[in-house]
């Protein structure tokens, strides 16, 4: 007897009993059942029986069309399941026995009519169907369920996101049973829709990731590196077979690619067998723990007796058993295996992860996915809704005066609006979270290949940013979150040798402050050097020397392009890209960057952003007959100078004198050519504004009010007027213009 | 005649030429027409802000439901008179194709007139005049009973190039 049919034997009997306890609309049911049939199938092909394997193909099509309802007696149809599950059973006797079964099989095929008895009948006759053939029709599939394989991509790559956080997480902490459960499972989703959807590969490497973890699950498997390496590289397999996919969607043909995936399911499977003996003698001198516990925990599972453990803990003072853990004494004496004093301490283990942990697996909020185009839609409209609002608030101030009941509704109205726009705002808003998580796997991977070790903390993950401003946060905090680990934190001998713990950290806080999302980045490396900043300068003729700089003015001076003070270029980081971009980056969101740093401390980033991209808070501005908006961050103040503080440079070039300072007057007028109400300084107004550290004063006649507003582009045929940001939507309905300031001061 | 087959989709109707339905519109005395496609509505006059540095005839940009759209003069856009805005002044809001994909812009005309249904046999060349009139934009002239309509390349009159082309003269 063949090993297949072994195997085989094993699944039928385990899918009788499912397919026993099957009852109509029962969805996780037919799940196992499907699942429990691919391993069927597969075993079968494998073996390259296609007769078998087309039977479980018939009885899985049934088994689909019960899940889609597209039986008329859902009844019948497990009735047919059943009978096909113990006509496998017979059949497989039959083979056993040396008899042919193709005959049974084939009638079973036409009883129960599946429509592609055909197909699988000239399978099971011509068993040398090619794979050239198979892939044809995985590609027709592909074409066919366009839809629900584009939403398998989605998502599929949203559970692979989740699944590499679970295994950081369970590198942490290897024996949380929960965290496994959370990998598990989405490997398990992705099994059963690519099974479903004829994605082969993706199945099968699903498949076996899930067996691995199964053990694990089962404990016959400790979690270490190399499993959660492997699950990491299953994972980055899986993505890319999922890119190819995509691909070949988009573009409609047919390629064939080689993932390597036999390979790497080789690995997976030596992984899986070779670990079960080296859980034996590895566990022994698992973590220091308190002996009592463990001790107390053996007693209770009638392992030792309590007299065992006061001798251990005897021997344990004695000069001998010094320093040796309560378990090794046991084992040395005899009193307990290893396996016993492993599982022991595994569960001592779990009682103390408990409680934390639980919140931490179930974490589910329901999210539907809106296009961002509706969304951005809806928020216009609502802006209109608001103004319209305010206008009739206005046409209908006189008889608001005499009617209570207009006066009540229209205020109600306001309310509504109002609440409508703030909600209409925040659905713009996300969780930082998924960006911080991302990171997770960075500092892993960037500590491993610099040989350091690094633990990333993470605080206000919770925090919301707005949606467009997530992929625009992304590189830059890549290259400081890199740059903490590669250039920051020092190597282990280094850190123990200067009193530091071994582990650096590097902290990612996310808060709101004063209209303002501030991200910091910290860490406990060796912080910036003053003086190899500044030689570094000087060589690059940036500056001229140090003296009379501020720290503050010194740091900063690494965000200039092409400077980097790592001494050695690593693959990571060092090549002098990377602040400048960051710099540049973080300016285009209207951000600001801080940098502060104690030698031998640690440094700490702090990226200052707008709450949103979409809304800026602005000053209105009159000047001649035209509203005009200066976006508040770049006002430093506004005021109406004295006629002795004006002078002229040439008779051309003005200059206004506030505080002892000269700064340069810009006369919006002659930049945008209209006719202003005042000429003269003195008898206007000057708001003084600062871009890119320059300084200069803008003439405009009247200064109208402050408001939140939302930037809109003037449009592809108006994008490049210079000195104009965009337009914004004004309380009155108008458009009002945003002043770009820089473009105004150079 | 190559050159005009792109331009059938400007007018609705399944004649394969210049036939269709057309909005036509007052513009100094002159009857214009727009092919019904390319109109996606007509609004009164309303407040238009300004922009600075553009050519004359770009009028500024009006809030249209919570887009900003720019706003042509047509009239300045052909080089005619200006003139003093009345009650029935209209702004056309049109599509037109843009580097990415279509764009709305505003075009200011005298008064709307009516939808006309305008068969292709109706509907002749245009004229060329020489160098002093650049006919580019125009589809062809329509013949009605008693006058005759311009059909404007609406895509070409509101073009880019057009637009940056004239922005440099000045």
């Amino acid at each position: 007897m063949t090993d297949h049919l072994t195997t085989a034997k094993e699944l039928l009997d385990k899918l009788a009993l499912e397919v026993v306890m099957l009852e109509p609309g029962d969805v996780q049911g037919f799940g196992v059942v499907l699942n429990r049939l691919d391993e069927v199938i597969g075993v079968f092909t494998e073996a390259g029986e296609e007769n078998f394997a087309g039977l479980g193909k018939a009885i899985k099509s049934i088994v689909e069309k019960l899940l889609l309802d597209e039986l008329p007696s859902p009844e019948e149809g497990i009735k047919q399941i059943e009978n096909g599950v113990s006509l496998f059973q017979e059949a497989l006797k039959d083979v056993e026995d040396g008899r042919d079964a193709s005959k049974k099989i084939a009638r079973f095929l036409v009883e129960c009519g599946v429509s592609d008895t055909d197909e699988i009948k000239g399978k099971a006759g011509d068993a040398k169907s090619g794979d050239v053939e198979e892939a044809g029709a995985a590609m027709a599939d592909i074409a066919q369920d366009r839809e629900l394989v584009e939403n398998f991509i989605m998502e599929a790559m949203e559970h692979l996101g989740t699944i590499e956080v679970n295994i950081l997480n369970l590198e942490q902490d290897p024996e949380n049973f929960e965290v496994i459960d959370a990998i598990f499972r989405p490997f398990h989703t992705i099994k059963g829709v690519s099974g479903f959807l004829n994605l082969s590969d993706i199945n099968r490497l699903a498949h076996e990731v899930e067996a691995l973890l199964d053990d694990a699950r089962n404990q016959e498997l400790t979690v270490d590196e190399a499993i959660t390496d492997l699950v990491l590289d299953a994972v980055d397999l899986m993505k890319e077979m999922i890119n190819h996919l995509s691909q070949q969607l988009e573009t409609g043909t047919v390629r064939p690619a080689d993932f390597g995936l036999d390979a790497f399911l080789d690995r997976l499977r030596r992984l899986q067998s070779g670990e079960a003996e080296r859980v034996q003698t590895e566990t022994v001198d698992v973590p220091a723990e308190d002996g009592t516990d463990v001790g107390a925990l053996l007693i209770e599972k009638g392992v030792v007796e309590e007299s065992d453990i006061a001798g251990a803990l005897e021997k344990q003072k004695e000069p001998i058993g010094k320093g040796k853990k309560l378990g090794e004494i046991l084992i040395a004496d005899k009193k307990a295996t290893a396996r016993e004093v492993a599982g022991a301490l595994r569960d001592q283990k779990r009682r103390r992860a408990a409680p934390g942990v639980s919140e931490k697996a179930a974490e589910s909020i329901r999210f539907i996915k809106v296009d961002t185009q509706k969304l951005d839609n809806m928020v216009d409209m609502v802006g209109e809704l608001v103004i319209t609002q305010a206008m009739l608030g206005q046409d209908m101030s006189d008889l608001v005066s005499q009617d209570k009941k207009l006066y009540t509704s229209l205020g109600q109205l306001r309310r509504i609006t109002s609440e409508i726009q703030r909600i209409s705002m925040s659905m713009r808003m996300i969780p930082i979270k998924q960006t911080f998580q991302k990171m997770i796997r960075l500092v892993r991977d960037v500590s491993r290949k610099s040989g350091k070790q690094v633990s990333l903390k993470m605080i206000g993950e919770e925090t919301e940013i707005d949606r467009n401003m997530v992929d625009e946060i992304y590189d830059p905090l890549v290259h400081m979150v890199r740059n903490s680990v590669d250039h920051g934190i020092e190597k282990p001998e280094v850190r123990k040798a200067t009193g530091k713990p071994e582990t650096g950290t590097v902290i990612l806080r996310a808060y709101h402050k004063g209209g303002n999302t501030v991200i910091e980045i910290s860490d406990d490396g060796m912080g910036l050097d003053r003086d190899k900043i500044i030689n570094l300068a000087i060589e690059r003729n940036l500056i001229q020397s140090g003296e009379n700089m501020s720290d503050q003015e010194i740091y900063s001076l690494i965000f200039q392009p092409g400077f980097s003070t790592a001494d050695e270029v690593t693959d990571v980081s060092g090549r002098g890209v990377g602040m400048d971009v960051v710099k540049q980056a973080i300016g285009k969101m209207r951000g600001k960057l801080d940098i502060d740093s104690i030698k031998d401390q640690g440094t700490t980033i702090l990226m200052k952003l707008p709450l949103t991209l979409a809304i800026i808070d602005g000053i209105t501005i009159r000047a001649g007959n035209n509203n005009y908006i200066i976006p508040t961050a770049s006002v430093v103040e506004s005021l109406k100078p004295d006629r002795a503080d004006c002078s002229t440079v040439v008779n051309r070039g003005e200059m206004i004198k506030i505080r002892d300072n000269l700064y340069p007057l810009v006369r919006l007028h002659e930049l945008f050519d209209f006719e202003p109400v005042h000429y003269n300084p003195w008898e206007a107004i000057i708001v003084v504004a600062e871009s890119d550290g320059w300084r200069k004063c803008i003439l405009v006649d009247e200064l109208v009010g402050k408001q939140e507003i939302v930037i809109k582009s003037l449009g592809e045929r108006l994008k490049s007027v210079k000195g104009m940001a965009g337009g914004a939507i004004l309380a009155d309905g108008r458009v009002g213009l945003i002043l770009d300031v820089p473009g105004c001061l150079h | 005649m190559t050159e005009l087959q792109g331009n059938v989709d400007q007018a609705s109707g399944m004649d394969s030429g210049r036939g269709g339905k057309y909005l036509t519109f007052m513009l100094a005395e002159e009857e214009y027409g727009v092919g019904i496609r390319k109109i996606k509505e007509i609004i009164g006059m309303m407040p238009v802000t300004p922009v600075p540095q553009t050519p004359d005839y770009v009028k500024g940009v009006i809030n249209l439901r919570g887009k900003v759209i720019p706003v042509v003069d047509l009239r300045l856009r052909f080089g005619m008179e200006e003139i003093e805005y009345t009650e029935r002044t209209c702004i056309i809001v049109v599509e037109i194709g843009g580097k990415a994909g279509t764009i709305q812009i505003g075009i200011v005309v005298d008064a709307v007139s009516e939808v006309l249904n305008i068969r292709g046999e109706d509907i002749e060349d245009t004229p060329t005049f020489g160098a002093k009139l650049n006919i580019d934009y125009i589809l062809g002239m329509a013949k009605m009973e008693g006058c005759v309509k311009i059909l404007l390349d609406i895509d070409r009159a509101l073009s880019a190039e057009e637009i940056t082309a004239l922005d440099m003269e000045k």
